[in-house]
């Protein structure tokens, strides 16, 4: 899906604005990353991005088509092919990873077939194989409550690639992961995205990640976009900048 | 050292004179209700309370009367059973309306509410829910015994109606309890309200739900008791003629009834949360 957003400005309530005057175009099947300092505004640019916040101002568009100009069904329509993965998995604690995983194809089945589903998981299958791809596949049928925190963050991610999306939004995957774990999510997920065609666009506090994982890397300060490039030219000058007093995340950046 | 300053608590007087004022009206309203609880130790009302209790044991078992009881239980039990379902027809959409989560126009626009027409209708249902449990279902069953005429379809629409109201009304409080953030994942990737109920409400809330309206089937069970006696047939009906011919072992034998009827639902809505859970 192509994305363009112009003129932007967004905040998680009526009366306050976090993002200001931000534009910002993704191409069809582009990948990029999201990086900035905590509060700077990269949960709100995402939630914008998916239609789960309406901008204050400005326009959004999908594929050409301004996603809040059009009626209340029609935008609904609309929302079937975008997958917002927030930071928080939002499992419901006593649901099976199973039904949770498919729960994301809802939008594409219908109400009958989704009863039955709700009865008996219709497509176990599709689950299982994006489970596989997070090394998931045998918490198929576990409950989302016995699972552990990382789980359930990959369990979250598993859902954008049965999702019928083709913009996948991916708000900080690797918050509960170990290293390890955290480049294998990122590289199934750029990998499953890559292959379906699906614009992908995910939020970072590892600068390392993104910058190797992502060919487009954007630094989001104060609400602002304080660089947009290929993450070749990221330069450390401007990632100290884009960290400038929040000693916390310039020792999570690479020092060279 | 000085002897620590006498303390004046400011909150003082305010809680005296609260706790005064509540006092003065709790007597009030026993005096209002001829509440005398002195009634109890006259001599001869004990008399006759206790050759009435007395005359409970041993209760009557013999096969004829129960012949009678099982089937008045029975009816009892589908009074109770066929009012709770019609009233859950009609409380669950009625509660989905209700629910604010599920309101499409305020999705992606916190702190926002729903539009003007939504709002109208929550509003609406609300009212209409309030209007049809502030009736008692023994006054819905006073007035419908004038429409369906004595019998038992009086009590199923009694309690149809009143339950629909404290159903929905419940049933929209416990959904609106549960954390919104699954369900508004559901709503962002395009799914239904229903679908959202479904696969992100459901899970959260069916415990509660399920217990809430098995303890309004034991209500039920109840008032249906109740509304025999004024016409609707089964237990209650059974229960009045009893106490009119006071025959303290027929009474006896029918609260016992009662007691095996509430142990039975307490029983279903343990089983039915572990199957669940």
């Amino acid at each position: 899906m192509e994305v363009k957003l112009t003129g932007l400005a967004a905040g998680p309530q009526p009366q306050l604005t976090v993002l200001q005057d931000v534009s910002l175009g993704l191409s069809s099947g582009e990948q990029v990353a999201l990086i900035g300092p905590s509060g700077a505004g990269k949960t709100t640019l995402l939630h914008v991005l998916g239609m789960a916040l309406a901008p204050q101002a400005g326009t959004l568009r999908h594929d050409g088509r301004d996603v809040w100009a059009l009626g209340g069904a029609a935008r609904q329509r609309a929302r079937a092919g975008v997958f917002l993965a927030p930071q928080t998995p939002p499992l419901p604690p006593r649901q099976r990873v199973v039904t949770a995983v498919l729960a994301a194809r809802l939008a594409q089945m219908g109400l009958w077939r989704s009863l039955r589903a709700w009865v008996l998981p219709l497509e176990p299958a599709l689950a299982e194989q994006a489970l596989r791809r997070f090394d998931l596949a045998d918490k198929l049928y576990e409950r989302v409550d016995r699972l552990s925190g990382g789980e359930r963050q990959r369990v979250g991610l598993a859902r954008a690639l049965v999702s019928p999306a083709s913009l996948w939004l991916v708000d900080e995957p690797l918050s509960s992961l170990d290293p390890v774990r955290a480049r294998q999510a990122v590289q199934a997920l750029t990998a499953a995205a890559a292959a379906r065609g699906a614009t992908l666009a995910v939020s970072f506090h590892q600068v390392d990640v993104a910058l190797a994982c992502f060919p487009r890397v954007i630094g989001v300060r104060d609400g602002r976009i304080v660089f947009d490039r290929a993450s070749a030219e990221v330069d450390p000058d401007s990632l100290a900048r884009l960290y400038a007093g929040d000693s916390v995340a310039s020792e999570a950046a690479p020092a060279a | 050292m000085n002897a620590p300053a006498r303390h004046h608590d400011p909150a003082l007087p305010g809680r005296l004179c609260s706790a005064l004022i509540g006092l003065a009206v709790l007597a009030w309203a026993l005096h209002l209700t001829e509440f005398a609880p002195g009634v109890l130790f006259e001599a001869a009302a004990q008399r006759e309370t206790l050759r009435f209790l007395a005359s409970f044991v041993p209760p009557r078992l013999d096969g004829g009367f129960l012949r009678d009881v099982l089937p008045a239980a029975w009816r009892t039990l589908a009074i109770a059973t066929c009012g709770v379902t019609l009233a859950w027809l009609a409380a669950v959409p009625a509660a989905l309306l209700l629910t604010r989560v599920l309101s499409f126009s305020a999705l992606g626009r916190p702190g926002r509410d729903s539009s003007v027409f939504a709002r109208a209708l929550r509003t609406l249902v609300r009212w209409l829910m309030v209007f049809l449990r502030s009736v008692p279902e023994l006054v819905w069953a006073l007035l419908l015994v004038r429409v369906v005429g004595l019998g038992a379809a009086a009590g199923v629409f009694a309690i149809a109606i009143t339950y629909a109201g404290m159903l929905a009304k419940v049933y929209a409080e416990i959904l609106e309890s549960a954390p919104a953030a699954p369900t508004l994942a559901l709503l962002h990737h395009g799914a239904g309200r229903v679908q959202a109920v479904l696969f992100g409400l459901l899970p959260q809330c069916a415990d509660e739900l399920i217990s809430y309206t098995v303890y309004r089937w034991e209500c039920a069970v109840r008032s249906s008791v109740v509304l025999g006696m004024v016409g609707a047939g089964g237990l209650g009906q059974m229960l009045e003629g009893s106490m009119k011919m006071f025959a303290g072992d027929e009474v006896a034998t029918l609260l016992l009834v009662f007691v095996l009827l509430v142990a039975l639902a307490d029983l279903l809505s343990a089983w039915l949360r572990r199957a669940w859970a």
